[in-house]
């Protein structure tokens, strides 16, 4: 299916992923039923019942380990062979210095010449990182980067916070970026607008804050719109897509966005939670490259921004 | 301006069987069945279709009445 767009000359791609999802999960039909929320709100809107909670012991580091042991097992990966590793992260390890990255360069023992650098995006990040790594590798001469994703927000979030409790969930992924025939990198749209940046925050009292309805307006509003500029920028049209893969902020706003661009429904994958910089990753990973062969990434949320782009397989 | 027809247009289009013209203007929209997701969706809506910018947060406009009356704030009066 598709076009027959060449991408040999944008040959650094998605080549593998791993992923690590804490064992422990929040009840979440038990939590809605104390927000007076009814079971339906819950798995027709929310579509998270049971969001993954990290240990407390566990760092932002140690879920980026273990996700990268979980790489490890799909593929073979020689930490002598990697470039440069990104985490991109909001809650980092500690108070953010040193950044999460260089300790996850420690606890995986890399080498001095792999350079290793925090990128601060929330949802839109996995999306973002793909073309900020992209870019250092051409730049660099670099063959390999792993792009680590890991967003604890159980770390800022107020159990009784009824904007918030039920949507996010723990998890990180490594994804291992270089030359590769799996998923090519197309071009990308991506953007902020500042101006509502305070809608999703965290406050002086370390907890998060989120305005429901902008952070709604602005997905339903923007995402649409990036999605029709990357499809242009990309030669593509909507029936070239095989797989949309949405930030899966909530199912609700999944649904939306599909019902305004006039595609079928997309599957909601998450009830584990929204894990924010690591929900597309999660995506990907249960897709099959060699079936779906065209896919639009799209990331939204903190900043508020968003990045989208198109993967394809060759 | 915003006509009561249209909060009751935006909310059959967000919300799919439910009978909007049943829903009295005083109705809160929270006890008449409608969550807080429908109420962001039908805000934009209103928003797409009339040109009505709401505030950052427009959680109290919990009724057609209220809606009402914030428009009416919103449209520029003869002097």
């Amino acid at each position: 299916m598709g076009k027959s767009l060449s991408m040999a000359s944008e040959a650094f791609g998605i080549h593998a992923i791993g992923s690590y999802l804490p064992v422990s999960r929040q009840d979440n039909f038990a939590l809605a039923k104390k927000f007076n929320f009814t079971e339906d709100f819950l798995c027709s809107k929310i579509g998270v019942t049971a969001p993954a909670r990290k240990l407390e012991t566990e760092e932002t580091s140690d879920l980026c380990v273990k996700a990268f042991e979980d790489l490890c097992t799909r593929e073979a990966v020689d930490p002598a062979d990697i470039d440069v590793i990104v985490v991109v992260t909001q809650n980092p390890d500690g108070h953010g210095l040193p950044h999460t990255s260089a300790v996850v360069h420690k606890k995986l023992g890399l080498p001095t010449r792999c350079f290793a650098f925090d990128i601060s995006l929330g949802c839109s990040g996995f999306v973002a990182s793909l073309a900020i790594v992209k870019g250092y590798l051409e730049t660099t001469g670099g063959a390999r980067a792993i792009v680590f994703t890991a967003d604890p927000y159980s770390k800022v979030l107020k159990e009784d916070d009824r904007n918030t409790a039920l949507i996010f969930g723990d998890g990180a992924a490594a994804t291992l970026i270089q030359r590769t025939q799996r998923w090519n990198i197309g071009r990308f749209d991506m953007g902020t607008e500042g101006q509502k940046c305070d809608a999703l925050s965290v406050r002086p009292d370390n907890k998060l804050f989120m305005n429901g309805r902008l952070v709604f307006d602005f997905c339903a509003i923007n995402v649409p719109k990036s999605v029709q500029r990357t499809l242009h920028v990309n030669d593509l049209s909507m029936r070239d897509i095989d797989y949309f893969a949405f930030h899966p902020g909530s199912k609700y706003i999944v649904d939306v966005l599909a019902a305004r661009l006039g595609i079928a429904p997309v599957p909601f994958l998450a009830e584990y939670g929204n894990t924010v910089s690591s929900s597309i990753p999660f995506i990907l990973k249960e897709l099959k490259p060699a079936v779906t062969r065209c896919v639009l990434v799209s990331g939204f949320g903190v900043g508020l921004s968003w990045a989208t782009a198109i993967l394809r397989s060759v | 301006m915003i006509t009561e027809q249209q909060v009751r247009d935006a909310i059959a289009h967000v919300r799919e069987n439910y009978d909007s013209q049943a829903l009295p203007v005083e109705a809160d929209f929270a006890e008449a069945g409608l969550d807080s997701l429908d109420h962001a969706s039908m805000l934009l809506n209103l928003q797409e279709t009339t040109g009505t910018v709401f505030s950052d947060d427009a959680s109290d406009l919990n009724s057609i009445q209220a809606i009402l009356d914030f428009a009416q704030q919103q449209t520029p009066h003869d002097t």
